[in-house]
């Protein structure tokens, strides 16, 4: 049962991380090599805003604030002057940046481990005999609003259609009179929230440490297994991957978790690699 | 090659002049500049390859540091379990990286350049898990510890005949890339860069020129990876992270994307820049801080120079060089006359 709520938590978790990519490579088709470091970042500074603002909500806000804003800077300062260039000078540049971020939060916070604290401490028997911390339905329920407000956002608003018409076809969608920077800028900014958001949620849950990008590099793996360009593909991914990792933890070798999403990444790209959801015009588009 | 390198009477004399210097300077330089020099021989192999992939075949390759890993740690398996010989365990260094690079590659029949920076990472988290899991098993600790090799009957123990030994395969490695990118596999790798349905429709074979580039590259940063541990005489896990692969990007970048001289000139100004800082920080006696987090500043700067060369020079230092040595060959004329010169 320790086991069933550690995978629905890990699982929630790297959906929300293989959103937060994914949402950043279906408007660009740039592959944001620095989302690791982001969930990292964010993790350190929501260490430091919970540390002077004590309402948790406003400073939850807050740092998504400051997430978004990451995003779109890195957007319109470092991703914008590249277009006309290939594509993959972007993908080294998120490389590059991603580095530069890591080593901000370590420079920063001088790799501390601690744990984001949140006032709200209780236990919950469920029947079935799960039993949930408070941290962990924090979690929960928050990748669940997450995923309800970024749903509604892309049907019903009138930027969410845009968003998915620039994903679509940014020629087409230029001519028509949607701002592409502008729409682009602000899935980087979302993109970014949604890293920031699972960084704050991996820091209530275990421990904000340098090790935590290796677990949001999990991402990556959760982005493609679900199929790159779908978003609704990220939540099975997320389970299949969080179920192989604590299984592998539990009766295989603890050490080997971290090496084998990478392991159903390498067969999911060899057999599969449009994903479970993903088109398979989507490899011919890049 | 030989013969436009003897074209002119000056260039005659710049070669050998070069020649006279590049014999010459092992025996009038300080024994840490010519560690220097070594380490930057080694890692223009290594840049040479990743340059190899990414500029000339337009492919993503994340798995540098693990294709290195691969090299070191078939090295040290080889010269510790089996005591064989340096010309044994290079060629199959090479053939160890080729087939890793073909297991990174496979992806590349069916997905573009771009995805294959996902194959490559998870190739490259999975040689290194595999490295390490070989050190703590065999109870290594820090790292493998490897003896110095022998050609014939000189053993490489100084940095002078680690000096030839090194530069002489680095050119090697070069000439050969060189001649590559001149023939078939070059110029279809650089027509599946440019327009890969294009290159489909005249005839080439995109996914076995592909898999070949992949091959290739891997095998030859095995090669890297293998002479760096052979020279450090170690081969630890811990050395092949992530940030190895960012400082190889950041040579390439930084060098010029596609250009032979750019790996070069990139792996020189990669290879020298922390060695400068360390004599700048070691200079102003800085604070504790930053010597305490060195590496880590270290990696943020090349990513720094990643960023800002991409911005601002995205063809590299060979660009420039190209573009100052037009500078002075028109001086005091900015522009070519407009009759044909003969070239």
């Amino acid at each position: 049962m320790i086991l069933l709520s550690s995978i629905i938590v890990l699982g929630t978790i790297y959906a929300l991380l293989g959103a937060g990519f994914v949402i950043v490579y279906r408007t660009s088709r740039i592959l944001n090599f620095a989302h690791a470091e982001v969930v990292m970042l964010s993790a350190y500074i929501a260490i430091t805003v919970s540390g002077f603002i004590s309402s948790q909500i406003l400073g939850l806000f807050i740092v998504l604030f400051i997430c978004f804003l990451l995003g779109s800077l890195v957007y319109f300062f470092l991703i914008r002057p590249l277009a006309g260039y290939s594509i993959l000078s972007a993908i080294i540049l998120t490389v590059a940046v991603g580095v530069v971020l890591q080593a901000i939060s370590i420079l920063g916070w001088r790799g501390i481990t601690e744990v984001i604290p949140i006032s709200w401490r209780a236990y919950y028997s469920l029947p079935g005999g799960l039993r949930l911390s408070s941290a962990e339905i924090t979690a929960i329920s928050l990748t669940i609003i997450f995923f309800v407000l970024l749903g509604s956002f892309y049907r019903f608003s009138r930027i969410g259609q845009q968003m998915r018409a620039t994903a679509e076809k940014p020629l087409l969608s230029a001519q028509r009179g949607v701002r592409i920077y502008l729409i682009s800028g602000l899935a980087w900014g979302i993109g970014f929230a949604a890293a920031g958001l699972a960084g704050i949620l991996l820091g209530i849950n275990y421990t904000v440490s340098l090790e935590m990008g290796g677990i949001a590099i999990s991402a990556f793996v959760v982005a493609l297994v679900g199929g790159m360009d779908s978003l609704l593909g990220t939540i099975p991914a997320a389970f299949i991957i969080a179920i192989t990792e604590r299984l592998t933890i539990a009766y295989v070798n603890p050490r080997l978790a971290e090496t084998i999403p990478f392991v159903i990444l390498l067969l999911v790209l060899i057999f599969k690699p449009w994903g479970l959801f993903g088109t398979e015009e989507e490899l011919e588009r890049v | 090659m030989a013969i436009k390198a003897f074209e002119t009477p000056f260039r005659k004399k710049c070669l050998i002049a070069g020649v006279i210097f590049g014999v010459a300077f092992p025996f009038i330089a300080p024994p840490f500049i010519l560690h220097v020099i070594n380490l930057i021989a080694i890692a223009s192999i290594g840049a040479l390859a990743l340059n190899l992939l990414i500029g000339n075949a337009g492919l993503l390759s994340l798995g540098h540091a693990g294709f290195m890993a691969a090299g070191a740690f078939t090295t040290a398996i080889m010269t510790v379990n089996f005591g064989m010989p340096i010309w044994i365990v290079l060629p199959a260094a090479i053939l160890i990286g080729g087939l890793f690079g073909f297991v990174a590659g496979l992806p590349s029949y069916k997905l573009k350049g771009i995805y294959l920076g996902l194959s490559t990472l998870a190739v490259h988290h999975i040689i290194q898990y595999g490295c390490s899991e070989y050190q703590y098993y065999g109870g290594f600790g820090y790292g493998i510890v490897i003896k110095a090799p022998s050609i014939g009957h000189v053993v490489l123990t100084n940095k002078i005949e680690w000096y030839f030994f090194l530069w002489i395969i680095a050119a090697l490695v070069a000439l050969f890339i060189t001649n590559l990118l001149r023939s078939k596999p070059g110029r279809a790798w650089v027509a599946i860069r440019d327009r890969d349905i294009a290159a489909e429709v005249i005839g080439i074979n995109i996914g076995d020129y592909k898999i070949m580039a992949f091959i290739l590259s891997s095998g030859l940063t095995s090669l890297a990876g293998s002479l760096y541990a052979y020279y450090t005489a170690v081969a630890s896990a811990d050395q092949y992270s992530f940030s190895l692969t960012i400082s190889y990007f950041a040579m390439v970048i930084v060098g010029g994307v596609g250009s032979v001289l750019g790996s070069f000139l990139g792996a020189f100004l990669i290879t020298v820049l922390p060695y400068g800082l360390m004599y700048l920080t070691g200079l102003f006696e800085v604070s504790f801080s930053v010597k305490e987090y060195f590496s880590i500043i270290e990696s943020a700067i090349f990513g720094i120079v990643i960023v800002l060369f991409l911005l601002a020079e995205p063809m590299g230092l060979a660009e420039i060089w190209r573009r100052t040595r037009i500078y002075f060959e028109l001086w005091p004329f900015r522009y070519k006359p407009l009759t044909i010169t003969k070239r």
